[in-house]
């Protein structure tokens, strides 16, 4: 079995353990990474050393050679004061979800309601993997999550059990309430005053003027994002064929909607949603990814370690 | 506009209501679905709110409007007489001849070779070979006429269908009136604007259409005047021998009853034909048949049967009567009926003054006494003579008299008249005689008024009786009045001593009234039937002469015994022989009767104010009376009108002349008549165009429905998978992190 095969949600769903969900994760992305599989998310120059024969021609520095006529190749270590906060939106509206799994399996509260892979089962064992991958390269990891308020709040650490407090503040977190993200941030930020690299895994289903306010107080303390916006398959294709009720999760209310009508408009609606937050994002300068709750975790983190490996290389390049 | 079919029309308008109730109950039956990109849903629903309902009105109207019309067009609707659909139109109206000459047969023996089944068949065919559009009426010509089916209806299979559920009739065929029903029908509103047609199917013999009877009344010769279109005539020669009357004649012997059967042959007349006649009876010993020969040219025969009662040879004869010929071709007019009653006591009445003096003379004996002796000469059994008083000549003394002699009429009050009009109504014998004692007969105006004016008898009696200079003997040559029938061999010389010389002159008799003529021709016996506005069961007879010495010697010559017995016997008779009665007519209600039932069980109750029957006897036969408590108290004898039955072809140009008299008419061959009155549609009537809409509202509504909704789901998600996992923004990427 390829390890992606075994990110798959599905799969990911037969695993009773959080633990073990998220070192499948994080096998999976590492899989999928040979080369410097420690570097990406958080690294640094070193040094320089003499070029000898067999090494990679693409890291020697030609500034150098262009000075001194001698071929020096960069070296890098990875920063060992940039702390990891992963905050996971347990709103009400993180309950939803499509992909059936069996009943009893184990999962979150939401997902053993629902009796589906909810967006907040993904968000949970994405959150999983990436604390787990940054403690293994020592990082101090905290945890926390969020609806109206901060809910929980696990303090940045690279103790050898940290993970696992993590873990199981992740599969006992209650998902409900509305999301409010400037004041989670106001909480956050008096918490986190050093700087950090801030993961926020949320289905983003809130007004974008409301998430900028708090991306812009991220921003404002030197804070780097990034937004991992979970999404359920159903969600991004509205592809139902019956008119029926819809009742919102957050107590939006009900309408009477013959989803096959007005399939169009809410897809531009969604779209243009999506669009006007990626577009903000990218814009205050944080990175930003879409997740499908259906489809397999480790890809899309290793697309997203390589693309900043990629980014930071390019910055210490250019 | 009309419908043919308007509960189609309304179960359309219901169906309407499907598409309500399915959308209702669809709505209803879904589960709510929890959705958390709710904000997002009810910014594309309030975006498409508009649109969508006017897309749901749009599509729930598209399907009430296609459920609608298509109950409209199956209902079938003609915008009659617009013009603006080619196979709406003409109005036809058939005139059916349902009459009793419509019964004759092309195989004697198989009912369904009739005249009528034809005439129905080409009718039916007719009806249906008609255009889309036109409208049909139907008039039935059996008396009385009537029309079946007005005004006239588009629907011409219920039409067809109820011309073949028709069964002729045993009535005579009145095509003057069915036309004159016919033109009335054609004016309508509603009717009067199309292009009319009037159809006569009849095959026009005698029976049915008299030259020498009534004329139609002339139609309107304007311009757009009805159509008259007239079958052809036939022209096939049928033979049929009809009887055509049934006279009980009492014996003057004893009790038996002499029965004469006439009998009619038509068609054929040029052949010898030898008949077989038989006579049945309710309460009479069987009779042999009698064989009749009709020789070459002969039309009329007659057979004699003399019948008594059965079982009892001492009883008197009474009950009904059935005189039968074999079948033939028309077999309406094979048989006849008639009941009479010659048992029981009769009772006469004399209505004159009691007398105390003596009458030791001859001359001076009254009329009274001379009739007392001649109709109870000896005492008898079943005669019984009462004297009345004049003052008592009331409903309650009439009520049990039979027949009623009035030798001195002025002595009359005038309110008798009256009651003796009813004695006669209720079927009484009345005979009545100029006074002795007076020169001027002036009860005449009373008898006048009572039984002239305004009825059937035209009598007009002489006010005086001057003394002739030479008395009058009786003619030679007297009419063949069946009441002196039984003496007629004897008659003439009955006749011959007696002398009148004195008689009131009658003028204005009917021939047929005359029983007696004096040697001048003048009556001397006249008997006639009541009848005109009132109906009457009865008789009224009128002696010219007084039987008293001074007017004439009758009351002592032999003949004044059978003068006076044979008139009450035999006009009891007459009046008790019912066959007079046709099918068709409403008789009047005999003595006590209330209610009468048919042979087939039909019953027909006689009204009690009029008396007469409320509907017509439909069926030939001995019909039983019943009183008030439904016990029977006789019976009433209906048969077929002979003339009715006459099947002597008839002349194309005698119809055309008489036809003509109503409209010119147009003759048609059977065979054609379909290809020449069926109109050729030049192009669909409303009903296609409206299925025409139906279809493409159908196909506007799949359309709809596939764009509104399911089809937008194959679509949209062919087109429009959604949105990915990717990035939207194309070449986007964030700067270096704020941390860097």
């Amino acid at each position: 079995m390829r390890a992606e095969e075994y990110l798959a949600p599905e799969t990911l769903a037969q695993l009773g353990s959080f633990e073990l969900r998220a070192k499948m994760i994080v096998e999976g992305v590492m899989s999928g990474m040979h080369r410097s599989p420690y570097q990406g998310l958080a690294v640094e120059f070193a040094e320089h050393r003499p070029y000898v024969k067999g090494d990679p021609v693409r890291h020697i520095d030609w500034k150098v050679f262009g000075r001194s006529d001698k071929l020096y190749l960069k070296r890098y270590v990875q920063e060992t004061n940039l702390d990891v906060v992963v905050l996971v939106d347990s709103s009400a509206s993180m309950r939803y979800g499509t992909l059936g799994v069996k009943s009893g399996w184990g999962g979150t509260i939401a997902s053993q309601k629902a009796a589906a892979w909810t967006k907040f089962d993904h968000a949970t064992a994405t959150a999983a993997a990436i604390a787990y991958m940054c403690l293994q390269q020592r990082d101090r990891v905290g945890v926390g999550t969020f609806a109206e308020d901060l809910r929980t709040a696990i303090k940045r650490s690279n103790a050898r059990d940290q993970w696992r407090v993590i873990v199981q503040s992740l599969s006992v977190e209650p998902v409900e309430g509305k999301a409010n993200l400037p004041k989670v941030a106001e909480q956050v930020l008096a918490k986190v005053t050093n700087r950090a690299l801030i993961f926020i895994l949320s289905d983003f289903l809130m007004p974008v003027a409301q998430l900028r306010d708090a991306l812009a107080r991220f921003r404002h303390r030197h804070h780097d994002v990034i937004l991992l916006q979970i999404l359920d398959r159903q969600e991004l294709r509205f592809d139902l064929a019956d008119p029926a009720p819809f009742d919102g999760l957050e107590g939006e209310g009900r309408v009477n909607v013959d989803p096959p009508a007005i399939r169009a408009a809410y897809l531009a609606a969604l779209r243009e949603h999506l669009e006007a937050i990626e577009k903000m994002t990218r814009g205050i300068g944080f990175d930003y990814q879409r997740m499908d709750s259906h489809e397999s975790t480790g890809p899309v983190l290793a697309g997203l370690l390589a693309r900043r490996d990629a980014i930071s290389r390019r910055s210490r390049t250019g | 506009m009309t419908l043919v079919n308007a509960s189609l029309l309304v179960a359309g308008v219901i169906a309407a209501a499907i598409p309500i109730l399915i959308h209702l109950l669809f709505r209803r039956r879904r589960p709510p679905m929890p959705w958390a990109a709710m904000d997002i849903l009810l910014a594309a629903f309030r975006k498409q709110q508009r649109r969508l309902r006017l897309e749901q009105i749009l599509l729930l109207a598209a399907r009430c409007l296609l459920f609608m019309l298509l109950g409209f067009a199956l209902a079938r609707p003609i915008l009659a007489q617009t013009g603006l659909f080619a196979g709406d139109g003409r109005t036809v109206i058939v005139v059916l001849d349902d009459g009793a000459a419509s019964h004759v047969r092309t195989d004697a023996l198989d009912p369904r070779t009739s005249g009528f089944e034809r005439l129905k068949s080409e009718a039916v065919t007719l009806v249906r070979g008609l255009a889309q559009g036109d409208s049909v009426g139907l008039v039935l010509a059996s008396r009385p006429s009537r029309a079946l089916i007005a005004p006239p209806t588009t629907d011409r299979e219920a039409v067809a269908r109820a011309i073949e559920a028709l069964e002729p009739t045993s009535t005579a065929t009145d095509l003057a009136a069915a036309l004159a029903v016919a033109a009335q029908v054609t004016e309508k509103e509603g009717v009067a604007d199309a292009e009319r047609s009037v159809v006569v199917l009849s095959e026009f013999r005698v029976g049915s259409l008299d030259p020498t009877g009534p004329k139609p009344t002339p139609w309107p010769t304007e311009q757009g005047a009805p159509k008259l279109l007239a079958r052809t005539p036939v022209d096939d020669d049928v033979s049929n021998v009809a009887v055509t009357s049934i006279e009980a004649q009492r014996s003057v012997d004893d009790d038996s009853v002499t029965v004469v059967v006439r009998l009619e042959r038509a068609g054929g007349t040029s052949a010898q034909q030898i008949v077989r006649v038989s006579l049945e009876g309710d309460g009479i010993a069987p009779v042999p048949a009698r064989q009749v020969r009709f020789d070459a040219g002969q039309a009329s025969a007659r057979a004699e049967f003399v019948v008594r009662a059965a079982g009892d040879a001492q009883r008197s004869v009474s009950g009904s009567l059935v005189a039968r010929v074999e079948d033939d071709r028309m077999p309406l007019d094979d048989a006849r009926y008639a009941t009479f009653d010659a048992r029981g006591v009769t009772r006469i009445g004399i209505v004159a003054r009691r007398t105390f003096a003596g009458s030791g003379e001859l001359e001076q004996v009254p009329a009274s006494r001379w009739l007392q002796r001649a109709l109870e000469p000896v005492a008898q059994p079943g005669v019984e003579v009462v004297d009345i008083e004049p003052v008592s000549v009331d409903a309650r003394t009439l009520r049990e008299i039979d027949a009623l002699w009035v030798p001195r009429p002025e002595t009359l009050p005038p309110e008798a008249w009256r009651e003796l009009r009813a004695f006669t109504d209720r079927g009484g014998l009345l005979v009545l005689m100029p006074s002795a004692d007076i020169d001027a007969q002036r009860w005449v105006e009373r008898f006048q008024a009572a039984y002239v004016s305004g009825s059937g008898l035209a009598w007009q009696i002489g006010l005086d009786a001057p003394a002739l200079e030479t008395p009058l003997a009786f003619a030679t040559e007297q009419p063949q009045s069946p009441i002196y029938a039984s003496i007629s061999a004897e008659l003439t010389e009955l006749l011959r001593p007696i002398e009148v010389d004195r008689r009131v002159v009658v003028t204005n008799a009917a021939p047929a009234d005359v029983v007696l003529a004096l040697a001048d021709g003048t009556p001397f016996l006249l008997l006639g039937e009541p009848g005109g506005e009132r109906r009457s069961n009865g008789l009224v007879a009128f002696v010219a002469s007084a039987p008293e010495l001074a007017w004439t010697n009758l009351p002592v010559k032999p003949f004044m015994v059978p003068f006076a017995q044979e008139l009450v016997r035999q006009g009891l008779l007459q009046i008790g022989r019912s066959d007079r009665i046709a099918v068709g007519d409403r008789p009047l209600a005999p003595r006590d009767a209330t209610e009468a039932v048919a042979p087939n069980g039909a019953r027909v109750a006689f009204d009690p104010t009029t008396r007469v029957a409320q509907s017509p006897f439909s069926v030939a036969g001995v019909w039983t009376i019943l009183d008030v408590a439904a016990r029977p108290v006789g019976g009433i004898a209906a048969n077929i009108d002979t003339l009715a039955t006459r099947v002597t072809p008839q002349a194309k140009d005698t119809v055309t002349t008489w036809l003509a008299g109503a409209a010119q008419p147009t003759f048609i061959e059977s065979g054609s008549f379909v290809t020449s009155m069926t109109k050729t549609d030049t192009g669909p009537g409303i009903g296609f165009w409206i299925l025409c809409a139906v279809a493409v509202i159908a196909v506007v509504e799949l359309l709809m429905a596939r764009y509104f909704s399911h089809a937008a789901i194959a679509r949209g998600t062919a087109s429009d998978p959604g949105i990915g996992a990717t990035a939207l923004i194309a070449g986007s990427a964030p700067r270096r992190g704020g941390a860097a």
